[in-house]
């Protein structure tokens, strides 16, 4: 799951937007196989913290996103992704003094489809290439409002509009080392005169075997040390066919971290650390997008459906 | 109306008995079971996965393999990037069927080694045959270790070993591969000591 907080105009904007499956990168896709007919099931914790200097803002995001993903075929993967729960809350100073505004709720659903283009195998290696097309649907609720009036739509669940998006990956996988990339365009719609600026992403992750050092008979259980970066651009809100000013940005980050990989499951965390943003194509510098950070924690299960289609 | 006038209708409609389309009906209704001759590998066999390089991954190719029919276990070695394959006594399994379970799984099958193959029968005749006593082996996996080994060896046509009676039998091609290299194989499999006993021409148990 590929989740984004965006600071834009005082408030928070968290986007929970790609599934994932497979052992491979944890804040984005794989391009390794799903097998005919298997299923998997994957279950994040992801909390977001960061402060900014505009307002003297406080945010904070959490996510509990399930995707599941099902082998139609050898090469065709179908994966949904249904953000049971997402919190969104925002405190900042105010002349009143500090106010807090937030929300909870079920969040957008995304359906995606993976195809499998290039394959090249050999013994212990493996290199591939997967396009893929998604929708995000708006089934989260977008009408919350508190004590203020209706919150603004970045601090809603749900965003209302139907977001076709679509991308490739890449992998490269040893039994020593992996390596994915992906890179991906997200159109955002319009609902009720407000339209989310549309986005394009960029993720690198490098996984290298830490333990074990040998490998011996059977299935070993693997720990990888992970580093990863994501590189994300979001263009300008639009508000009943305007541009919003000073919404669009663009931000990079590292995240290290551990996996932990059997042939049944797949425990992971990262935690998402700034490296540079910029707002409205300012130039790289600290905006407010950068100072927070992300830890993104994974729990996977693989199992066997007993339906082929 | 009586069963037996009934009968007697049916017979002069379809000038058939029913008696023996009962028989008839009865045997194309009995699941067909492909005799073992028809099936390429039997007891056990290896097959190579290319692309699998994670434990993750190798959950998948375990069940797409189990699937097979008279399939027992499978054992996945991900170092070797190989799946043993262990078949029930008398069931067999066509090498076409286990690539195509590799591929659904999502990789690319390799070679596929088959310990005993209804391929023996029709050996060719420059195939020789070799018996090996082997010192050191304690349990099933030497014996499957030793099996694995030998049937990768190149030139290698199939391979039985007996853990009771200490035995290896080989099938090779000599053009190929010599009793030393095998003997060689069988020891660098383990702590095993081969001694080569009998060398002819033919397929295993056929010397």
């Amino acid at each position: 799951v590929h989740i984004k907080l965006i600071s834009s105009l005082g408030a928070g904007l968290m986007v929970v937007f790609a599934a994932t499956a497979r052992a491979g990168p944890l804040t984005f896709n794989t391009a390794l196989p799903v097998s005919q007919g298997e299923g998997i099931l994957r279950g994040d914790t992801m909390v977001v913290r960061g402060s900014s200097g505009f307002m003297d803002q406080d945010i904070t995001g959490l996510a509990f996103p399930l995707v599941l993903g099902y082998g139609l075929t050898r090469d065709l993967t179908l994966f949904a992704m249904a953000p049971v729960f997402v919190h969104k809350s925002v405190n900042v100073a105010t002349p009143m003094g500090r106010i807090s505004r937030g929300s909870n709720g079920f969040g957008d659903m995304l359906f995606l489809g993976r195809y499998t283009l290039l394959e090249i195998d050999h013994p212990g290696s493996t290199f591939r290439v997967a396009p893929f097309v998604g929708l995000q649907v708006p089934t989260g609720d977008y009408h919350q409002s508190d004590r203020f009036g209706a919150l603004p739509r970045p601090l809603q669940p749900g965003s209302g509009a139907w977001d076709p998006n679509f991308g490739s990956i890449l992998t490269y996988q040893t039994l020593k080392w992996e390596f994915d990339a992906d890179a991906g365009f997200q159109y955002n719609g319009t609902a009720h005169g407000f339209g989310f600026g549309n986005e394009a992403f960029t993720d690198q992750s490098i996984q290298y075997r830490i333990w074990p050092r040998e490998l011996g008979a059977g299935v070993p259980a693997f720990l990888y040390a992970v580093l990863e970066s994501n590189v994300i651009w979001e263009g300008e809100n639009r508000m009943n066919g305007r541009i919003v000013p000073n919404t669009s940005g663009l931000a990079w980050y590292l995240d290290p971290g551990l996996e932990y990989v059997t042939d049944r499951f797949v425990l992971g965390t990262v935690i998402q650390l700034p490296v540079a943003s910029s707002l409205s194509s300012k130039g790289f510098a600290d905006h407010g997008l950068g100072n927070h950070f992300q830890v993104v924690t994974v729990v996977q299960w693989n199992f066997f459906t007993p339906y082929h289609f | 109306m009586s069963l037996m006038n009934q009968t007697r209708r049916f017979r002069r409609w379809s000038g058939v008995s029913p008696t023996a389309l009962t028989i008839v009906v009865f045997l194309s209704w009995v699941p067909a079971s492909a005799p073992a001759a028809e099936n390429g590998c039997q007891g056990r066999a290896v097959v190579t996965v290319k692309g699998m390089a994670c434990p993750f991954c190798a959950y998948g190719l375990r069940k797409e393999l189990l699937a097979l029919p008279g399939v027992k276990d499978v054992q996945v070695n991900l170092d070797k990037s190989q799946a043993a394959i262990d078949l029930r006594g008398g069931s067999g399994v066509q090498e076409s069927q286990i690539e195509q379970a590799v591929r659904e799984a999502g990789f690319t099958p390799g070679q596929i080694l088959c310990e005993a193959s209804n391929k023996a029968a029709e050996t060719p005749a420059f195939f020789k045959s070799a018996q090996f006593n082997v010192q050191g082996m304690r349990c099933e996996n030497c014996a499957a270790n030793i099996t694995t080994a030998l049937l990768h060896q190149n030139g290698v046509q199939s391979a039985a070993v007996d853990l009771g009676a200490k035995r290896a039998q080989v099938s090779y091609d000599p053009q190929k591969v010599s009793p030393a290299a095998l003997t060689a194989t069988i020891d660098h499999a383990g702590r095993f000591h081969a001694t080569l006993e009998t060398s002819s021409i033919g397929a295993p148990g056929s010397n």
